[in-house]
């Protein structure tokens, strides 16, 4: 297995690893869209994303890796336990697994991603038989997509359906298969190449925008870690592996506070505001913004949600929700600092 | 004639380019190289395939499941169990990708391939086995573009991950053969079938540089004039100054030296950066002193050392000694052109032994 480069060792670029971050303690933040130059770090901080996250437990032998103490009801593998005599519910085998990190090259066919006639069984055997796909290994973790500006329409449909419901449904072959995936969307592009549905967009909880570090010592320094890396990157891992320990007892920790995290409604009210005088599109801008920042608070290890948080996350969750104004061409990002600035000091 | 030597000192470089190929085929991305079909390109692949470097060729119907590994059809069907076969990607391990009319490769075969690149692996070849664990395989890409001004050039994608860019479009077959007949005046009914002077480095003496590789050491100040040329020249992506190290690197260990010095710089600069340049530093030129001292930082981190130390030229000539190929003419100025002295004539036609 190759080595990923590790997160902790990730320089600047600290809009980005926040963001990714604070998805990692609330998942239901629903992703993360990374957009920004050529190498600028974008993979490698999105792949570096596993060294967050602890290990799961999961069903044993479920390929879709589901959560022993409640099995997806659309699982085929874990039949839901039933009561025992005793009417205690039958507990299922479970396994440590860390959690799937599943990249989706621009390339992936259909049959790649939503799974496919098991070949094997079907010639060996002549059994009828589902072989899953990308979607079944995302289960419970997180799907990228580099490129994701460049992905086939078709693809996006597909994306899109099941980022919606959580389950993939598979017709086809003579196939008949439903299973669970709810998964992380984490995309990355370059803006320049190409423009990503709105529909899609949406899907992405928190969306950030990197720029290459103009600073030199900062890219010196980038340049340096990068080299120690290719050089040895086993012996590089484990300079850095304290580091990433503690990273992850971060999340760990921030993971547990969530729910002791308050929001007062002064706070939400201001939150309402902003959405409003941006006029965001639904509600769903509000309740990321909500989560993120409950998660950023968390992060930091605060038990209430200060308006600290709301101006380091209104960017992250707001940019690529606004309405384009034609006679407007400043940065988003910019633009909703602008208006949460107004809003504070009215 | 100046302008034959700028045609030869790109040629040198194209073939300084292949040893580091034979060295590090994956470490720097690989080779794109713009040049039509002809004699010149056909000689810098009879180079390559000289190396020995384990080349797999990828033509552009290739289809992904053999580029990236899948079902053993005929296998499968023989014994009615599931067989499946490495791809083409998983066979250029430690060693080359060879893909013609790069510039027309398909997108949705680049991208599985940069991802190997990046990750050093390959996704598992069974999807069913939730178990199956990455395949790793290491591999550099040399890319065959043959387009022309008006076509679209290879993908940006591939383009930004290799190290380095050759443009050989201008080269006529003159230069070259006139460099092989430099070396060895052979008759001239000699000249449309020169005897391929030995670019390769033979199996102990790649040995040894491959061993040094890890171990070559960049200065601060080397690493940082690389950044402020890259910056300087508008190139953004981080990745370009990394490769330029790895390409500096790999020319040190060349010239079996374990530090970098001037030449390799400047030959990371002229190879790596220089073809990138979306501006020109001294279109810059807005009065920031700034902006001036990084518009040759190379030139400029090479002038102090290359004059200061002795010892700096001792190894330099040591490795002269060691290796016949030893780029001497390569301390002057890395952007522009330069003088051609004997002993660059001398190492261009010289086989190695």
């Amino acid at each position: 297995m190759a080595a990923t480069f590790p997160f902790a060792a990730i320089v600047g670029q600290d809009e980005m690893t926040l963001a990714i971050q604070v998805v990692a303690i609330d998942p239901s933040i629903g992703g993360v869209l990374v957009l920004g130059d050529r190498g600028t770090g974008k993979s490698t901080a999105v792949r570096a994303l596993a060294d967050l996250l602890p290990p799961i437990k999961v069903v044993k032998g479920c390929p879709y890796r589901c959560d022993p103490s409640q099995p997806a009801q659309s699982c085929p593998v874990c039949v839901t336990p039933v009561p025992d005599k005793a009417g205690k519910p039958t507990k299922l085998p479970s396994e440590s697994r860390a959690v799937g990190v599943v990249d989706l090259p621009l390339g992936s066919t259909e049959d790649r991603i939503v799974g496919a006639l098991d070949l094997e069984k079907a010639l060996s055997q002549g059994i009828k038989a589902f072989s899953p796909g990308l979607l079944a290994q995302a289960h419970r973790g997180f799907l990228y997509i580099d490129e994701v500006n460049l992905l086939d329409d078709h693809l996006v449909d597909l994306l899109i359906d099941v980022a919606a419901s959580g389950e993939n449904v598979v017709e086809r072959e003579g196939l008949s298969v439903r299973h669970p995936a709810r998964f992380v969307l984490v995309g990355s592009g370059n803006p320049e190449e190409g423009e990503l549905r709105p529909q899609l967009l949406d899907r992405f909880g928190l969306s950030v925008q990197v720029k290459t570090p103009q600073d030199v010592a900062l890219r010196v320094d980038v340049i340096k870690r990068r080299d120690a890396f290719d050089k040895d990157p086993v012996a590089f891992k484990a300079l850095w592996q304290n580091e990433s320990d503690q990273l992850q007892k971060r999340i760990v920790k921030a993971r547990k506070a969530l729910d002791g995290v308050s929001i007062d409604d002064d706070m939400l009210t201001l939150c309402a505001r902003l959405c409003q005088q941006l006029g965001t599109d639904g509600l769903r801008a509000e309740l990321t913004l909500m989560r993120a920042m409950r998660a950023l608070a968390a992060l930091q290890g605060r038990k209430v949600v200060k308006t600290e948080h709301l101006i380091a996350i209104a960017p992250l969750a707001l940019r690529h929700r606004l309405r384009r104004n034609p006679l407007d061409d400043t940065d988003s990002g910019q633009r909703v600092q602008r208006c949460l600035q107004d809003l504070l000091a009215a | 004639m100046a302008d034959d030597l700028k045609w030869l000192d790109t040629w040198n470089d194209a073939m300084t380019s292949l040893q580091l190929l034979q060295i590090d085929p994956s470490g720097f991305g690989g080779v794109w190289l713009k040049a039509p079909f002809g004699p010149v390109r056909t000689q810098w692949l009879a180079h390559l395939t000289q190396t020995g470097v384990n080349t797999v060729n990828l033509p552009g119907h290739v289809d992904r499941d053999r580029l990236l590994g899948g079902i053993d059809l005929s296998t499968t069907l023989q014994t009615g169990h599931l067989h499946m076969q490495a791809g083409l990607l998983a066979q250029a391990d430690k060693g080359l990708v060879c893909i013609s009319m790069a510039e027309r490769f398909p997108a949705a075969l680049i991208a599985p391939m940069t991802q190997a690149m990046d990750t050093r692996s390959l996704p598992p070849l069974h999807s069913a086995d939730h178990a199956a664990t990455t395949m790793g395989t290491a591999f550099g890409v040399v890319a065959l573009d043959e387009s022309t001004d008006d076509e679209p050039p290879l993908s940006d994608a591939l383009q930004d991950r290799l190290g380095i860019w050759l443009d050989l479009r201008e080269l006529a077959p003159a230069d070259i053969v006139g460099r092989d007949l430099f070396a060895s005046p052979a008759s001239s009914d000699q000249r449309w079938a020169p005897v391929l002077p030995d670019m390769g480095l033979d199996a102990d003496s790649l040995r040894d540089i491959q061993h040094a590789l890890p171990r070559v050491q960049a200065s601060d100040a080397q690493i940082t004039a690389l950044c402020a040329a890259a910056q300087a020249l508008g190139i953004d992506s981080l990745r370009i100054p990394s490769l330029a190290l790895r390409v500096a690197c790999c020319h040190a260990a060349l010239h079996g030296r374990v530090a970098l010095d001037d030449t390799d710089v400047a030959f990371a600069a002229r190879c790596v950066l220089a073809p990138r340049a979306t501006r020109s530093p001294a279109a810059e030129s807005n009065a920031e002193s700034n902006a001036e001292a990084d518009s040759e930082p190379t030139e400029e981190a090479t002038a102090p050392e290359a004059q200061t130390p002795p010892s700096q030229d001792a190894p330099a000539s040591d490795a002269a000694d060691q290796d016949p190929q030893t780029d001497q003419a390569d301390p002057q100025s890395p952007l522009s052109g330069r003088f051609a002295g004997t002993g660059r004539g001398r190492r261009i036609g010289e086989p190695t032994e």
